[in-house]
């Protein structure tokens, strides 16, 4: 004769499985003289029964398909693809072309740099809105498709509809753009290696909408506005959250400056 | 194809492979983080850390048991991690917490005097869901496992890495402590035969 705890334990294993024969009987013989235990008894078959006609809900939708793009991104490799092989810049050579572009936007210039040059970054600005061809000095404009010239260093092109600042430092980045040296010594820490391309435009390319703050685009770009009066300090937030995702193989991150 | 045959091409890399087995386990995987968290957000999360965490471990999956099985580890394991941050979030926030049933009953609880009435089975269920959350985490995983998700002691074993002795011992503790938070909200079991009197709470 045992102690009600150990009829307990007896009682819950009787919900899962067959007691052995003598175990079966000694509880048999304890519940007949036991109103406690036979009250437990039945408590504890009601709450199992409970339980087991809990019906399952169907899995989310969605649930597989936020599984494999996870899986998908995490096994995407971050390498730094030059940036004139990715499909997504020819593209980038029409729609330079195209009207939302074409207001104000200039066509990116490449300019030709020896081996082994430091990053630099490229500002085309336009010093007169109604002429998009205007380009500051200096800088070779390719005459032909944007991927004529390859080359293995990362670049920083921006392209602004900006009306001319005066603080534009002619060598570097418009004022605006976050500190390209910043950006790029950013993404060396980040990446710890040479970073892809970034890409700074200030007008949404044709065909494309924006949800919320980062667009992703099939080759892999990422896009964001950061509205103009955002400060300084937050812009190089964002630029820095676009270069962490670069990391990520997300591809060339795009910043967009809203005039 | 097999179980088997996926799981070793998922291991591979396959993701098509692995995708599948995602979709074979999507509803396992999530009931069970739903009974374990009790809500579906958080479930939908924990669900894909919990088949992430496949997917990076599966190379070194040995199949000692089923993927199935081994998915119910790792998704009780996201779940218990969870679990103990949320608790440590809300203990450091200051909130009073009932974790572990041997506070007083769930003020939220409705009020519920119709001592002979035989509770809606909806009632019913909505106690009992409230009742689980207030268990301690380790015992609701068990019961979770054995009650909901079907498994055997064996499965159970070898999904928590414990031996069947602690197995059983720890089902029969999360029983009693499951009977003693519903007896305390009241009218969840059905009422003792007319020849007994009213047990107290």
């Amino acid at each position: 004769m045992g102690t009600c705890e150990y009829f307990e334990a007896l009682l819950s294993q009787s919900l899962d499985e067959a007691l052995s024969p003598g175990a079966g009987q000694a509880l048999s013989a304890h519940l007949a003289g036991c109103p406690r235990c036979r009250e437990t008894e039945r408590q504890l078959a009601q709450l199992s029964q409970a339980l087991r006609d809990w019906e399952d809900r169907p899995a989310p939708a969605d649930l597989t398909a936020r599984v494999m793009d996870r899986v998908g991104r995490l096994e995407r490799p971050a390498k730094a693809v030059p940036f004139l092989r990715r499909p997504a810049v020819r593209a980038w050579g029409s729609l330079a072309a195209c009207a939302l572009l074409c207001a104000g936007l200039l066509r990116l210039a490449l300019p030709a740099a020896p081996e082994g040059a430091a990053p630099m970054a490229v500002a085309a600005e336009d010093p007169s809105a109604a002429d998009p061809q205007a380009l500051p000095e200096g800088l070779d404009v390719p005459d032909g498709p944007l991927e004529r010239s390859v080359r293995s260093e990362p670049f920083l092109f921006s392209a602004s509809t900006q009306k001319s600042d005066p603080d534009t430092d002619s060598a570097g980045a418009p004022a605006p753009l976050p500190d390209s040296g910043l950006l790029l010594q950013s993404a060396r820490a980040a990446l710890g290696a040479e970073p892809g391309s970034l890409l700074v435009l200030d007008a949404l390319p044709g065909g494309l909408e924006l949800e919320g703050d980062w667009l992703t685009t099939q080759e892999g770009w990422l896009l964001t506005e950061l509205d103009e009066s955002l400060p300084q300090e937050a812009r190089q937030a964002l630029a820095d959250a676009a270069l962490l995702l670069l990391t990520q193989g997300a591809g060339p991150a795009v910043l967009l400056l809203l005039g | 194809m097999t179980d088997r045959e996926l799981t070793e091409r998922a291991g591979r890399g396959d993701q098509q492979a692995f995708e599948q087995l995602v979709r074979d386990n999507e509803k396992r995987v999530y009931n069970l983080a739903l009974r374990m968290t009790g809500s579906p957000e958080d479930a939908l999360d924990l669900s894909q850390e919990a088949f992430l965490n496949a997917w990076r471990g599966l190379a070194s999956f040995q199949g000692e048991c089923s993927f199935s099985t081994w998915m119910y580890r790792l998704t009780s394991n996201v779940c218990l991690d969870f679990l103990r941050a949320r608790k440590r979030r809300l203990e450091a926030a200051g909130a009073l917490l009932s974790l572990d049933g041997e506070d007083a009953p769930d003020p939220a609880a409705p009020d519920r005097q119709r001592p002979e009435a035989v509770l809606e089975r909806r009632e019913q269920q909505e106690l009992l869901r409230r009742a689980l959350d207030a268990l301690p985490d380790h015992h609701r995983q068990v019961l979770a496992l054995r009650e909901l998700s079907g498994l055997s002691y064996q499965e159970i074993s070898a999904a928590l890495a414990l031996d069947l002795g602690t197995v059983k011992s720890r089902l029969t503790r999360a029983r009693l402590a499951l009977r003693t938070i519903l007896c305390r909200d009241g009218n969840f079991f059905d009422p003792p035969p007319s020849n007994r009197t009213e047990k107290t709470p």
